[in-house]
């Protein structure tokens, strides 16, 4: 049995789901919002929420997409009883997902949150090429028009900003400096590279699949590709990766302990700059529009 | 439209806030609201019953 913990409403589960069940695989679909009990028949662990319940050794491969398992904890009166009851259940909890994660799996729940920074510096190690980057709460050593900033957290949307609006934390370029007498909270800067044009890559278990995405002459899509241009879209098309770039992806995803992910690169001149990896990213698009059947090779691998 | 929004806060903000896009709230979720039904088959409640993802002159 395949457990996928997803989101209800995540297309790309859905259609691996396909697969599964055109390879005659059965498969237990679990969503955000989804609350486990942890239960007890016969000495075997299962847990129970209102649309599912397994024992947790059916399980042969787990699929962490997005969301998480997450379980009911029980509150006390005492308060040293709930202290110590809370770290209890936290430990119980914790054996059901270290339990399932140590199956067959692609990602974790619990390394599947990446800080960009660590990434930053692994990759480095990997020996990729990185646009140079640094932290300060001022521009003093800020080259204008030269210099990018982005947010190091994991999402740049912000929900309801305003009211019926929400605020997208794009990567922006920096035309002017601040004044030298206030400074700001630490914000992320890197050297902005002229590109040629942006690869999207797909890593799962040592293989890479790229995606060539020419943003760089359309004004809108220049700096973030992700200001889609609907009217005109990018052009797209299948790219190989060199060989001993595949090579240092490979070793970065294993320094992170991830064995799926989606890598953002771009390319200038000879040169193939890393910019981010993302655990949890969307690769539907990419799949449809080379023909990589990617929803197919994940439903194998479970 | 851009806005800043690190003159709103008591304490800083990174330099990003200052530089926000501003979209419409929960856009995409609203554009396909009327063509997803739930899916007992691939359990789900969003499954959506039409765009085709390929074009059809790319199956044939």
């Amino acid at each position: 049995m395949i457990l996928i913990i997803s989101q209800n409403n995540e297309i790309t589960t859905t259609e691996v789901i396909k697969w599964l069940l055109k390879l005659g695989k059965s498969f237990i679909r679990v969503h955000e919002d989804e609350i486990f009990d942890i239960k007890i028949n016969e000495k075997r662990i299962y847990i129970e929420s209102p649309r599912n319940c397994f024992f947790i050794d059916e399980i042969t491969s787990v699929w962490y997409r997005r969301g998480g398992l997450k379980f009911n904890r029980l509150h006390y009166k005492n308060e040293a009883i709930h202290l110590n009851m809370n770290e209890y259940q936290h430990w119980l909890e914790d054996y059901v997902i270290k339990v399932l994660e140590s199956k067959k799996h692609i990602n974790k729940q619990s390394n599947s949150d990446i800080n960009k920074l660590i990434v930053l510096e692994e990759a480095q190690k990997a020996g990729l090429d990185i646009p140079p980057y640094f932290l300060a709460d001022n521009t003093n050593d800020v080259i204008l028009k030269k210099t990018i900033i982005k947010t190091i957290g994991g999402n740049p949307r912000m929900e309801g900003i305003l009211k019926d609006s929400s605020g997208m934390m794009y990567t922006t370029v920096i035309k002017q400096n601040e004044n030298e007498n206030e400074n700001f909270f630490i914000t992320f800067f890197q050297e902005k590279i002229e590109k040629h044009f942006e690869i999207r890559s797909f890593y799962l278990n040592g293989k890479v699949w790229s995606i060539a995405i020419f943003s760089q002459n359309d004004d809108q899509t220049k700096v973030d590709f992700r200001k889609y241009n609907d009217e005109k879209p990018n052009r797209k098309v299948p790219y190989n990766l060199p060989k001993n770039i595949e090579q240092k992806i490979h070793q970065l995803m294993q320094s992170l302990d991830l064995n799926s992910g989606s890598l953002d690169f771009i390319k200038s001149d000879s040169q193939y700059y890393f910019l981010e990896v993302n655990s949890v990213g969307q690769f539907l698009g990419m799949s449809i529009l080379c023909n990589y059947l990617l929803e197919k090779e994940i439903a194998e691998y479970l | 439209m851009k806005k800043d929004f690190t003159n709103k806060e008591k304490n800083k903000l990174p330099l990003t806030f200052k530089h926000i896009d501003i979209v419409k709230s929960k856009n995409r979720e609203k554009k396909h609201f009327s063509i997803v039904i739930p899916c007992k088959k691939y359990d789900t409640d969003a499954y959506a019953k039409l765009n085709p993802y390929k074009f059809l002159t790319r199956l044939i």
